[in-house]
């Protein structure tokens, strides 16, 4: 092993080493890229939270320590409520409704809950295009931070309900869906619900055989 | 305000060559030292490796990013189909300001 790669820590080594050092050798040194490993071995030793075992097979508890109501969710099902709220912002909309999450649900066709709607035969692209087409016309709330709709508190809320009735220990796309599901009011309850999608103990039953057979589509949540 | 959540911004130092990663993933994955060269090429930018990896881990961290195989030791990674959504929107809010900024520039956008 080269020796300065004995600078990171040992976890880092083992995820990245082989490829960074490669990197390197192919760039070859100089005093720039000295001083910028430098400042990338202080960085590993300052956040060792920062190399996952993203190849780990088990849905990963989201280990973050922010705290709070969202600690419990998954990095996918975040992402999708991030989405979410980029959504809702995009679309000029005062709150994040349920719609907005379902939308940010669609957006990741590699999570469960999208492998669960597939396997209902929905077909992700169709269904945004139908929940748009009903949304209201834009109003004139301006790109900024904007929050949680109450039927959207609600879904979220039930959705840990449901990771919580299933015992799970983690709040994923899945779980967020069967929330929708759950909360059962506006555009997107009624979406799915048109497409037969609207039946929340039959919805768990799929779940739980997609999580335990798995699929093409599924690769383990991140 | 929605809390946690896969923003570039929150990347603080490591923000802008995230987004420069992701730019230079959309047309498909990379490894490493394709990404410095072709982020060379379109921005004049010239990252450090340690500066990527970085900026990998962390666009990793948030599934924006997903690795794939090595091929002869070196990796490549591409967008998630959430990280295709967060490039969208990122690069529709960069489009936005620098059309305003032009636009008080009163320059034609």
């Amino acid at each position: 092993m080269t020796w300065w790669l004995r600078l990171y820590p040992r976890r880092w080594r083992g995820r990245y080493g082989e490829e960074f050092a490669t990197l390197i050798q192919d760039r070859g040194w100089s005093l720039a890229t000295g001083y910028d490993v430098l400042r990338s071995v202080l960085d590993a030793w300052l956040h060792p939270d920062l190399v996952d075992a993203s190849n780990a097979l088990q849905p990963a508890v989201a280990p973050r320590a922010r705290g709070g109501r969202f600690d419990k969710f998954t990095q996918r099902s975040r992402t999708a409520l991030d989405l979410a709220h980029r959504e809702a912002i995009r679309l000029r909309s005062a709150q994040i409704g349920p719609e907005h999450l379902l939308l940010g649900l669609l957006e990741d066709g590699d999570s469960v809950a999208a492998h669960v709607l597939l396997q209902h035969g929905i077909e992700l692209a169709e269904l945004r295009a139908a929940l748009l087409g009903r949304l209201q016309p834009p109003g004139e709330t301006a790109a900024r931070a904007i929050g949680l709709s109450e039927l959207a508190k609600r879904a979220i809320e039930l959705s840990v309900a449901e990771a919580n009735r299933l015992k799970h220990h983690y709040v994923g796309t899945e779980h967020l869906l069967l929330g929708l599901v759950a909360q059962g009011e506006g555009i997107a309850a009624d979406e799915l619900r048109r497409r037969e999608c609207g039946n929340l103990s039959a919805l768990r039953r799929e779940i739980l055989q997609v999580l335990t057979q798995g699929g093409p589509h599924l690769r383990p949540p991140v | 305000m929605v809390e946690p959540l896969a923003s570039l911004r929150q990347l603080g130092r490591f923000s802008e060559p995230g987004l420069l990663v992701m730019i230079s993933l959309a047309d498909g994955p990379k490894h490493g030292y394709a990404m410095l060269e072709d982020i060379e090429t379109l921005a004049g930018v010239r990252l450090g490796p340690g500066t990527l990896y970085g900026a990998l881990a962390r666009l990793e961290r948030l599934g924006l990013i997903t690795p794939l195989a090595p091929v002869e030791r070196r990796r490549p990674y591409e967008l998630t189909q959430a990280g295709v959504g967060v490039l969208r929107s990122e690069l529709a809010t960069w489009q936005n300001l620098a059309s305003t900024g032009l636009r008080r520039l009163q320059v034609p956008a």
